[in-house]
């Protein structure tokens, strides 16, 4: 029997799959307290249980609809303000400051101050953003400040406008940068979105679902919860890979 | 047209000199410039283009005049066709097709238009790059070891593409390279550093 790559791998993958899920199952037998760890099939039940209810998909709408849009922010942001710095000394003396006291700052006492300033509803989406933003000023500003100096002099002596500069020297040499922000940044926008609704509280989110879990001693509905955030945060990072893949491929073609 | 005129030019990088009081003149028609390696004809060219500026003295001539140049390396845009680089430099893209085909076709690159320049040959390239700086719209054409990597098959129709142009069109020329062939062929006025 023929067996193809693709399917060869899938079974791989079943089989790894398979093999941590029945380590997980002998650790929680062994454990034997469900509070401490909850068996695989239980986890699984729970959130089989879970997925058959509204509030379920109202909080993964919600979280994904939030965590999406702060990351959507901070890319536009990002490049927005890598732009302006490296078109600008000033305003890169002005920018940089700011930008590494965000990056520097922890997430606890960020939400705090996003907490007061802005609200439970607004934590997911302004927490990703500031947490993805300076990735994406960092990335497109190097892009922009490593593009080959030879054809911008090149651009220069021909007095090429500088539309078709940007458009012909700077995005090609922008773009991997582009796209290197948006995969990290978009697993860090998941991660620090989520903790941002389970420190905040946020009601309706799948952060706040896992808080109340954590207080109502439910170690099933955490466990479930958790299941739920790593296929999702799966999920996003195949659905971007596929995205920016086709962008990729597009470019090519168009070029 | 005016010539460029170079008065008692010096230039030095990093504290070593490269040009010392040089005076030159550059007219109409095609002025060949020679000299050993290092000597400073690039620094020229790029006091020509304006890309620097001398630490002493005054070029005089270089005001409202539009450069046009064959760089040592290629310079091109490596992810686009060779039809896109030499339409990189025009103003009217769509107007000027017919023209950038024409030229690429008489350099011998008919079948490669829509070739990207990475796919390209240095020979290749190279003619890319100089059919590039002949569309562009110039006063003054600056042409830096421009038959640099062309085969011998290919130079003499290359020159001869060069020379065409140049009669066409009352310019000034100025062409640097190693090989006195190359000078006899173009013709000119030799100037030596």
């Amino acid at each position: 029997m023929i067996i193809s790559s693709s399917f060869r791998k899938f079974l791989t993958v079943c089989a790894v799959a398979l093999f941590w899920l029945l380590v997980w199952e002998g650790v929680a037998a062994w454990v034997g307290a469900t509070i401490i760890l909850v068996p695989p099939r239980m986890a699984f039940a729970r959130l089989f249980t879970l997925a058959q209810t509204l509030e379920f998909w109202l909080a993964i709408f919600t979280s994904l609809r939030r965590i999406m849009l702060g990351f959507a922010l901070a890319m536009f942001t990002g490049i927005f303000l890598a732009t302006g710095a490296a078109a600008s000394k000033i305003f890169r003396h002005i920018i940089l400051p700011a930008i590494n006291v965000l990056n520097a700052m922890p997430l606890a006492s960020f939400v705090i101050l996003v907490l007061f300033m802005f609200g439970r509803e607004n934590l997911s989406i302004v927490v990703p953003f500031v947490m993805v933003m300076p990735i994406a000023f960092h990335n497109v500003y190097k892009g922009i400040t490593t593009t080959d100096p030879a054809l911008l002099e090149m651009a220069h002596v021909f007095r090429v406008p500088l539309w078709k500069r940007i458009r012909y020297i700077y995005l090609h040499s922008v773009r991997p940068f582009i796209f290197s922000a948006a995969t990290i940044g978009i697993g860090f926008a998941w991660k620090s979105g989520i903790s941002a609704e389970l420190i905040g509280v946020a009601r309706g989110t799948i952060g706040g679902y896992l808080h109340r879990a954590q207080i109502s001693i439910q170690p099933i509905d955490m466990y479930a919860w958790t299941i739920a955030i790593i296929t999702l945060s799966y999920a996003i990072d195949k659905c971007f890979y596929l995205m920016l893949g086709r962008g990729i491929k597009n470019d090519a073609h168009n070029l | 047209m005016t010539p460029i005129i170079f008065k008692n030019i010096s230039k030095s990088f990093n504290g070593t000199p490269v040009l010392v009081n040089i005076n030159a003149v550059l007219s109409v028609g095609i002025t060949c410039l020679m000299g050993q390696s290092g000597i400073g004809k690039t620094t020229f060219a790029n006091l020509v283009a304006g890309l620097i500026l001398p630490d002493e003295g005054t070029i005089a001539g270089l005001e409202g005049k539009r450069v046009s140049y064959v760089f040592q390396e290629d310079r091109l845009l490596e992810h686009e066709s060779a039809l896109v680089n030499v339409l990189f430099v025009t103003a009217d893209a769509k107007k000027n097709t017919p023209r950038a085909i024409a030229l690429l076709t008489q350099a011998g690159l008919g079948e490669s238009v829509n070739k990207k320049a990475a796919e390209l040959s240095g020979g290749m390239k190279r003619r890319t790059a100089l059919c590039r700086a002949l569309i562009a719209d110039y006063h003054v054409l600056i042409l830096d070891e421009p038959f640099k990597g062309l085969d011998e098959e290919t130079k003499p129709a290359i020159v001869e593409m060069l020379k065409q142009h140049v009669q066409q069109e009352e310019k000034i020329i100025l062409c640097i390279t190693h090989d006195l062939a190359e000078v006899e062929a173009l013709g000119g006025v030799l100037l030596r550093m």
